[in-house]
């Protein structure tokens, strides 16, 4: 085993495989279209945390 | 935003030769690992890149993280003289490869990938076996992570 490998080995010990089998059970367009609904949420989650932020600095402009 | 599937679909719908590897690939292949970008290795004959230029052209595609205005167009001629393009597109970030690491270029790729069918099209994804070698050959330590959990998907499935 060369030492790349042995840092994947590290690696590897702290993988959810739950989540991993439960992506095996489904289509690979399946797969897609989970993600595909996933990115969705993290973008509008970006956003909020975006809006959040310029609320804040708003705030203590006017403090 | 992303939406993996239009992406795909521009392409396929052009007859573009190409076939899709990075985070893409992983998540065809099972990886729970969300990415924003699809990445793909696009065949350099002078056909392909016409096809490449109909399919992508029309989604405003723009050099990503470069200065606004710039005078970028996404024509044949740009495409032939150079080879990998991060980019931008109103559908979302696209990288167009003309060679990888370690895989090189469509056509040494092409017997390491399967057919799939996607959002009612076929297209070419790059194998879980090549997608582990591809990612070995980067040699990023970003990776580490991601080869972990491929050699896991590779054992598991």
């Amino acid at each position: 085993m060369d030492s790349i490998q042995a840092i994947i080995e590290i690696y590897k010990r702290d993988l959810d495989l739950s989540l991993i089998k439960e992506n095996l059970k489904l289509t690979p367009e399946e797969r897609l279209r989970k993600m595909q609904a996933f990115a969705n949420f993290a973008l509008e989650m970006k956003k909020a945390g975006q809006k959040l932020r310029d609320k804040k600095a708003q705030q203590e402009q006017r403090q | 935003m992303i939406d993996y599937g239009e992406l795909v679909l521009a392409l396929v719908r052009q007859r573009v030769k190409f076939i899709i590897v990075g985070g893409v690939a992983a998540i065809v292949h099972g990886s729970p690992h969300l990415t924003f970008d699809l990445d793909v290795v696009y065949a350099r004959d002078h056909e392909n890149i016409a096809r490449l230029v109909q399919a992508v052209a029309p989604l405003d595609p723009y050099l990503r993280d470069a200065p606004p205005e710039l005078p970028f167009v996404f024509d044949a001629a740009t495409i032939k003289n150079g080879l990998n393009f991060t980019l931008t597109t109103k559908l979302g970030d696209l990288d167009l490869l003309g060679e990888i690491i370690g895989g090189k270029t469509y056509e040494d790729l092409l017997p390491h990938s399967d057919e799939i069918e996607v959002f009612g099209a076929k297209c070419l994804c790059v194998g879980l076996e090549k997608l582990i070698h591809l990612k070995r050959a980067a040699g990023r330590p970003k990776d580490f992570a991601s080869l972990a959990e491929l050699e896991a998907i590779l054992q598991n499935r």
